[in-house]
């Protein structure tokens, strides 16, 4: 087997574990020893270059260190990737956990979300994310777990968040 | 000579240096992770003993760039006004527009996948047709072995599906004659026609530019190493061409 065969199939892997981390890698590509971190990166980045122009690239997610495959931009809005199609409210309900989560110190609330959401029960679409691993909710808290890095840039999340509302409400 | 931990060391510290120049020029986000980096310090040689002076420029270099990141983080969360934010959650649309403004990611599963057909289809892509066994790859590293390759899309092979594919797309009104269309047409005729969700018909579209039955038309706008530009038209082969 070699080597982007190897990267291939461990960041397409998809179920409980996504994608793999650096220590998988150097693992399954047999680099232990010296500069084995390097020898990695340089491979991934040798391994991206060639499937970029498949529409393809290499993302990490950095809420759990691992890297794994993701459609570039101009093909996820070819594809309209949208992990939630078909469940607006489901995003919605998730974005108003991400709007919680960044606007205050003491983190998520169900209250919180609720009154983002605008509606009387954000409960059933909470525990629909909770089945999808997304988020955990204890009590009234409402936790992010590290899978939403699979589904969204979170600093990118912010910087959009932040500039959205500095330009909407001058 | 320095020995292979000096130059370890030294590359490290290089990098950073870079990276913190770059945060301070403005040409690098401060937000980006720099859990990369960190690994790589993690992979340094064993010991990691080296001269206390490398180390303390190499520390200071962290700690600058951690500032850095500490720095953005907070201008970014106190960017917002408390007045703005209460604006926000008074506004009756202000969610909708913030969920559409978010570009959701999705992971890519492919159980079998292998370099030769990643080159395979590089080395067709603008060409003329040029059969490749569909489902045959050979191992590089075995030489003679041969391995089946097969694309399983929710427990359907493309294999079997692709005369029903390439029959469909033959009837499409768009595609007649020498016509080629944008990427996007074809995806959006596999999935009113044949009900095959986008990403998975863009899996379908890689094999048949492979197997030649698709082709990519020459796009003047491709950048120097041949890779298409955006716009990239696609037609349909015909027997003649």
């Amino acid at each position: 087997m070699n080597a982007f065969k190897v990267i291939s199939f461990m960041l397409a892997r998809r179920g409980d574990e996504i994608g793999a981390t650096d220590e998988e890698l150097i693992k399954s590509l047999g680099l232990q020893g010296k500069g084995d971190s390097e020898q990695l990166y340089r491979m991934l980045q040798a391994y991206s270059n060639n499937i970029e122009v498949f529409g393809f690239k290499v993302e990490r997610n950095v809420l759990d260190g691992h890297w794994f495959l993701a459609c570039t931009g101009d093909v996820a809005s070819q594809a309209r990737i949208n992990p939630f199609q078909g469940r607006t409210r489901l995003a919605s309900t998730l974005v108003a956990v991400l709007i919680a989560t960044t606007c205050d110190d003491g983190g998520a609330t169900v209250e919180q979300v609720r009154r983002i959401r605008k509606i009387k029960d954000v409960v059933p679409d909470l525990k629909e994310l909770e089945a999808l691993g997304l988020v955990k909710v204890k009590g009234d808290k409402i936790s992010l777990t590290e899978r939403v890095g699979y589904y969204v840039d979170l600093a990118q999340f912010m910087r959009q968040f932040t500039d959205h509302v500095n330009e909407t409400y001058k | 000579m320095k020995v292979t931990k000096q130059l370890a060391l030294d590359y490290f510290a290089g990098q950073l240096l870079e990276i913190r120049n770059d945060i301070k020029a403005g040409r690098a986000d401060p937000m980006q992770p720099l859990a990369d980096y960190i690994s790589a310090f993690q992979a340094l040689p064993d010991d990691r003993l080296a001269k206390l002076p490398d180390f303390v420029s190499l520390f200071s270099t962290l700690c600058d760039i951690l500032d850095y990141k500490i720095q953005a983080f907070k201008a970014m969360v106190f960017e917002i006004g408390k007045d703005k934010l209460i604006r926000f959650f008074q506004d009756p649309g202000s969610l909708e527009a913030v969920t559409n403004l978010v570009r959701w990611r999705e992971t890519v599963e492919f159980t079998t996948i292998s370099r030769p057909f990643l080159t395979d289809v590089l080395a067709s892509i603008g060409r003329e047709r040029r059969p490749i066994p569909a489902y045959e790859v050979i191992d590089d590293e075995a030489g003679s072995v041969r391995a089946s390759f097969e694309l399983a899309i929710d427990e359907r092979n493309f294999f079997q599906e692709k005369a029903k594919i390439i029959d469909s797309l033959r009837d499409a009104r768009q595609l007649a004659g020498k016509s080629s269309v944008p990427l996007g047409e074809i995806l959006d005729h596999l999935e009113i026609e044949l009900y095959i969700d986008r990403i998975k018909a863009f899996i379908h579209v890689l094999h048949l530019i492979q197997d030649g039955d698709l082709v990519i038309q020459d796009n003047p706008d491709g950048d120097k190493a041949g890779r298409p530009a955006a716009g990239t038209r696609i037609s349909l082969w015909r027997e003649g061409e």
